[in-house]
């Protein structure tokens, strides 16, 4: 039953009803604004308002973006649906989403993180464990340069030193091809594991190598506000919105759930066989950063160095 | 052949070990539920295959005891598990994953989708045809024939929402009773509405996930407090229903203790509220002895008894996540109508938001009756099985309620006319029109009306429209309220002129 | 607090939904998974299914009952007459389905006891059978002898049985050998030719494969079961893979005996000409597994379907020995040359314990060769076998339908779940002509009436323990 056609006086709309993250309540709930087509696929539509805000509508088998509707009952034919968009526009605001023909009403509102608290030490360093040599097994390989990247910056986070952190966080910036580049997925899922991972719940926890910590949150916004700031200019808009997402600690559905296995809620192989199903690799670097940040929260080394 | 277990003295190891004649699966389906069993938490060592002198010989070594009678046609699993929870947990994905069903590939859900072969597979005709996948077992269907789905899914493992009333009492008794034993949930039955990671189930409003967690004995009290908790900003983990009986000393609260300790292991859950009618004593204790034993804040909220109302138990809420306590919305209409003296009309939808007038009506106004054909105040619940035979619900058959407010704002005994309008999934697409219909062609004929007023229970996203519904109201020249009790209380006040 | 209860929490969940549309829609809206149950109310009352399901044995009960179905394994170890094997007294002939007096019998099924009484030396001519018949000849259903019998299913001490047995309980089940086409017993002729014929099967026909059978030592019988549904037979109405495997196998060490080469000759002729030779060694293949669960109380499994050409009968694990009778159908197919529905029998023989096994109708998807020759298409072949899993405790291991993935077929018949949906156990049968010795008349579909399972429901209700907390 959508309510949508009976508030609607246009024939020839179809509405449906879908299920949306929290981080754009504000957004559909607000007044109306114009939106562009990025992207346009089979089962997902992405939209921007121009100034760096994305929002997408998903089929339930596509990736559950931190900024997406997942669209309940039948999925309508989106690759027309996105076409429709040049005689009848797209907007969003007042309670939906609207692209050409196609009227999106909210449904269900989840959340895009996993629920507080984070693990104990013990358990996030036994899901590190299979996470790692779970990913060692997959034919996948970060590109050598985000690879190098990301070591640099993880161990950045480990010793707390903000001013590497900072520079290895631009240098992978828009690093890689794709329409997510490698490099801002191993640093979105950086930032959502020291959201998430952080076992030592943000108190100034103990020591590493004899040294006082400070809390992890001072490092990882220097990354947030490295990430905001220039990401927009250094990267595509999706992935700049994506980013943004991380930088506050939002994630994808598939990652949120890779995010709980590694807090030990749930098992891990079937989070992370469709984590690593996310885009041609994105899911995989993802979980590269995933693990990046857990083991920089714990302390531990790179086996890699 | 019969399981064995033993306990390894010292090291708390439960080694289990179970032979089947004849069952058979090729190498690649053993290994499948090998690794599903694996991935298990507390689970370290598995050993699921055709009992051959090798793979005997891997049992033992292993550390597990070697089987008395077991040949290569037998199949033979070995479970090692650190305690009997992981180890009754291991043996229902064992029992899923030799059917072909492994965590993470959900066959055959929404719509009779096609098995692997892409051959449509019929569709069910019986809760146990079609449990492939599924996580949560809801049935509705007429209560005598309610039992037999029910004990489909507890069967399969699930937990089951029976929206169904009219169960026999010996059949909750027994289905709680093997539920507990399962370690499943039983929600009901008459459990009209639940939210289960966020999703809602029957009657339910659309609402901010969150950190609150609900046990309810009524589904219209839960939407009350969801709503009003929505409007403050908190949100809401899940709301397990358990049923109008479930608190009785024959029933004896099993589903609700059950759903304390769910809420109390559930790390979305940071505080937990227990909605109810005053509970039988004893039962009263046992609840009260296990909220205790959780390790967040429990709140027990019996409007009428620990708090005067529903709205009191959102405030009391919102203190303990340490959030303010907002004004609750309410919509005033620009020329509402004026008040005067008379009866107090109450037509309800819900039996638990007529209650909670009825109780806080009672104390001001003596005698109330809850037949709509009596003179003199009067609460009715339309929803109350006298009205249903033989129609739908209230909520989503709004005709006999409107029939009789048409006679109450007509009547000049009435003093103020009580409405209760509640929004979300499974509601009417627009309850509101009913009731402002009704007024507005009562006010078309030139009398004078006794003002109305509505609870509206709803949130800003739920599919009718909160804002949409309240306007349709007001413009009608009704007084609207989100929060039932404050309704009330201003119905009172314009009957009597005195202040709430 | 148990580990299992919390999963449910952690997502959203996937719903099976039973019941009112409007719920499953309002779920579906919210993009979350429901998969909706087309839910019809029971014809039975809710009473006695409800005592029925709340019975604390069931579960295990129903359990047991289907692990030592599918853990029976049939091999074939002798043949020899039925008084000798079966020890079957002068004066006493078997028959096909639930017990039944003469008065009340059928053409077909008369005509094959005067046959059998003919052939067994009880009367000289056919008035003075039937005259015994009436009076004095005692008439016992096969299924009470550990024996199976196809159509009529007429045993007589003299004829010669297949003698099989589960080499792991040393349990046994036992059945005729098959006359073949045509004018035969089984169909209620019992012309001169037809005497003759069992005589040859008594005198050579029984005696030679009894000695290939102890030449060759124990014959798997389930073994080649499982790889004739995977060529198309489906062991009830379709045995020709099954017929020559077991051929193939006989024929070396039937070639080694001693008896005339002419004898040999016209056994391998004779089994090779009838396609369903092989039926009358997977009917007590399927007669071993299900008799393995019987008397189990608290069970619901079916153990056995059986017609007699005026009743249908089942029994049930938890009831003994117990038959739930009523009248049976008349098959609907498709019919040879000039017959017509006019002439059909009502549904007779014991052949649907293969229904009751996990085959015939029920592994239809296996034999889509079949289903044109009972009147419908192939998706209805696999419709079929498929609609069958709802009503069923298990799958078989053995019995795998290619097309299907390889999937087991639906096998372990559950009283309760047959009440609760109406979908009635699907048999694949051949058509008896109603005067006797008219022979096969057609081939078809039939089901059994469900007044036996509501019987069954009462009398396992009736036998449920008064309510107490359940065990399990």
């Amino acid at each position: 039953m959508t309510a949508v056609l009976t508030r609607q006086e246009d024939a020839g709309l179809v509405g449906v009803t879908g299920a949306a993250s929290v981080a754009i309540r504000p957004l559909l709930l607000g007044q109306p604004r114009q939106l562009a087509v990025l992207a346009a696929f089979p089962s997902a539509i992405y939209l921007t308002t121009g100034d760096g805000v994305v929002v997408a509508l998903v089929g339930t088998n596509a990736v559950r973006l931190p900024c997406a509707v997942v669209l309940g009952s039948e999925l309508p034919d989106l690759l027309q649906v996105a076409a429709q968009h040049a005689t009848h526009g797209a907007s969003v605001g007042t309670g939906g989403v609207a692209v050409g023909q196609l009227r999106v009403e909210v449904a269900r509102w989840w959340l895009p993180m996993p629920p507080a608290p984070p693990p104990d030490s013990t358990v996030l360093s036994r899901g590190l464990a299979a996470l790692s040599a779970r990913l060692s097994v997959q034919q996948h390989r970060l590109l050598r340069v985000v690879a190098d990247g990301l070591r640099r910056l993880e161990a950045a986070v480990r010793t707390r030193d903000n001013r590497i952190a900072a520079d290895a966080t631009l240098n992978l910036l828009g690093l890689g091809p794709g329409l997510t580049p490698s490099g801002d997925d191993v640093l979105a899922g950086l930032l959502v594991g020291l959201h998430h991972l952080d076992w030592s719940r943000g108190v100034d926890a103990g020591r590493s190598n004899g040294r006082l910590q400070p809390p992890i949150s001072v490092i990882r916004d220097a990354i947030a506000t490295r990430v905001l700031v220039d990401a927009p200019t250094r990267t595509s808009t999706l992935s700049a919105a994506l980013l943004g997402h991380a930088a506050r600690g939002e994630a994808a559905g598939e990652v949120t759930a890779v995010l709980n296995s590694l807090c030990g809620r749930r098992p891990l192989s079937p989070a992370l066989m469709r984590l690593l199903a996310v885009g041609h690799t994105s899911g995989f670097d993802m979980a590269c950063g995933i693990l990046a940040a857990g083991r920089a929260l714990l302390g531990q080394r790179d086996p890699g160095t | 052949m019969p399981a064995r277990r033993t306990a390894t003295a010292g090291a708390p190891v439960i080694r289990f070990v179970e032979v089947r004649p004849g069952a058979y699966r090729d190498s690649v389906a053993l290994m499948q539920v090998s690794r599903d069993l694996t991935d298990l938490d507390g689970v370290s060592a598995v050993l699921v295959a055709m009992a051959t002198e090798l793979n005997l010989d891997m049992l033992v070594s292993m550390g597990f005891d070697r089987p008395l009678k077991a040949g290569p046609n037998d199949m033979v699993v070995a479970i090692a598990a650190e305690d009997d929870e992981v180890l009754a947990r291991a043996r229902i994905v064992l029992e899923k994953a030799l059917r072909g069903e492994h965590e993470g590939r959900a066959r055959g859900l929404t719509g009779g989708a096609g098995t692997a072969d892409g051959l449509a597979q019929p569709v069910a005709r019986i809760t146990a045809g079609a449990l492939n996948g599924a996580t949560l077992a809801l049935v509705s269907v007429p209560g005598p024939y309610a039992f037999p789905e029910a004990v489909d899914a507890l069967d399969g493992g699930l937990p089951v929402m029976i929206f169904s009333d009219n169960m026999p009492l010996e059949q909750e008794v027994w289905l709680k009773a093997a539920a507990a034993q399962r370690g499943l949930l039983v929600m009901g039955p008459d459990c009209g509405t639940a939210l289960v990671a966020g999703v809602g189930l029957g009657f339910a409003n659309v609402v901010r996930p969150g950190t609150v967690g609900i046990v309810a004995a009524s589904g219209t009290g839960a939407q009350q407090l969801m709503c009003l908790l929505d409007a403050a900003n908190v949100g809401i983990s899940h709301c397990l229903g358990v049923g109008g009986r479930d608190l009785s000393a024959v029933v004896g609260g099993g589903s609700t203790l059950q759903a304390l300790d769910l809420l109390g292991a559930d790390p979305a859950t940071e505080i937990v509220v227990v909605l109810s009618k005053p509970p039988d004593p004893a039962v009263a204790e046992l609840i009260s002895h296990r909220a205790s034993a959780l390790s967040k804040p429990v709140v027990i909220g019996l409007p009428g008894d620990t708090f005067p109302d529903l709205t009191a138990v959102a405030a009391a809420v919102l203190d303990a996540v340490g959030q303010p306590r907002p004004a609750w919305p309410r919509w005033t209409p620009s020329n509402p109508l004026p008040r005067r003296s008379g009866a107090l009309r109450g037509l309800y939808a819900g039996g638990t938001l007529r209650d909670e007038a009825l109780s806080i009506a009672r104390e001001r106004l003596g005698g109330i009756s809850d037949d709509p054909g009596a003179f003199g105040h009067v609460l009715v619940d339309f929803g109350d099985d006298r009205f249903t035979l033989g129609r739908a619900h209230p909520m989503i058959d709004p005709t006999l309620r409107a029939d009789q407010l048409g006679r109450d704002l007509a009547d000049p005994a009435t003093g103020v006319v009580l409405v209760d309008v509640v929004l979300g999934h499974g509601a009417h697409p627009s309850p509101a029109t009913s009731i402002a219909e009704v007024v507005g062609e009562a006010a078309a004929t030139g009398e004078i009306l006794p003002p109305v007023v509505a609870a509206l229970i709803g949130t800003e996203t739920d599919p009718q429209g909160l804002e949409l519904q309240a306007q349709l109201l007001v413009d009608a020249g009704v007084r609207v309220f989100l929060s039932h009790a404050e309704a009330v209380h201003v119905a009172l006040h314009l009957l009597t002129g005195e202040s709430p | 607090m148990t580990a299992n209860g919390s999963g449910f929490l952690a997502e959203p969940p996937r719903v099976v939904a039973a019941g009112a549309g409007f719920l499953a829609e309002a779920i579906r809206s919210q993009a979350a998974a429901v998969n909706a149950v087309d839910w019809r109310p029971p014809i039975v009352d809710p009473d006695p299914l409800f005592r029925v399901l709340a019975d604390p044995r069931r579960r295990e009960a129903n359990s047991a009952a289907l692990g030592r179905v599918l853990a029976s394994r049939a091999h074939l170890v002798d043949l020899a007459p039925a008084r000798d094997a079966l020890r079957l007294e002068a004066g006493v002939l078997l028959h096909a389905g639930p017990p039944i007096d003469w008065e009340r019998a059928s053409g077909p099924l008369r005509g094959a006891l005067i046959g059998a009484a003919l052939f067994e030396g009880l009367a000289g001519t056919s008035a003075e059978a039937e005259k015994r018949l009436g009076e004095e000849i005692t008439l016992v259903p096969c299924h009470e002898r550990s024996t199976v019998g196809p159509m009529a299913g007429v045993v007589s001490p003299s004829m010669w049985m297949f003698v099989l047995e589960d080499p792991s309980t040393g349990q046994r089940a036992y059945c005729s050998l098959n006359e073949g086409l045509g004018k035969v017993l089984r169909y209620g002729a019992y012309s001169p030719d037809v005497i003759e014929r069992l005589d040859w099967m008594s005198s050579v026909l029984g005696p030679l494969l009894r000695d290939a059978i102890r030449r060759h030592g124990p014959y798997d019988v389930s073994s080649t079961v499982a790889q004739m549904v995977q060529m198309g037979d489906e062991g009830h109405n379709r045995n020709r893979a099954g017929t020559l495997m077991f051929l193939r196998d006989m024929l070396p060490h039937l070639a080694e005996s001693t008896a005339p080469p002419r004898d040999v000759a016209a056994v391998a002729r004779f089994i090779g000409g009838n396609d369903h030779f092989f039926l009358n060694l997977v009917m007590p293949a399927c007669k071993l597994a299900l008799d393995a669960a019987r008397d189990l109380p608290g069970s619901t499994l079916v153990v056995a379907m059986a017609r007699n050409g005026t009743d249908f009968g089942i029994q049930v694990a938890g009831c003994g020995d117990a038959w739930f009778t009523a009248p049976a159908a008349v098959p609907e197919g498709l019919y040879l040359g000039a017959y017509g529905a006019e002439d059909a029998n009502p549904d007779i023989g014991d052949s649907a314990i293969t229904e009751t096994a996990g085959l015939g109708g029920f592994a239809m998807a296996a034999a889509p060769a079949i289903v044109r020759f009972v009147g419908g298409e192939v998706p209805d072949a696999i419709r079929t076998t498929q609609e069958m899993y709802e009503i069923t405790l298990g799958e078989h291991p053995l019995y795998q339908v290619p097309v299907l993935g390889f999937r087991g077929t639906p096998v372990g018949i559950d009283t309760t779940k047959v009440v609760r949906t109406g979908l009635l156990p699907q048999i694949n049968t051949g058509i008896a002509g109603k005067i006797a010795g008219m022979g096969q008349v057609g081939a078809g579909l039939v089901r059994p009436p469900i007044e036996c399972f509501i019987q069954a429901l009462d009398a396992l209700a009736a036998e449920a323990p008064e309510l107490a907390v359940p065990r399990s």
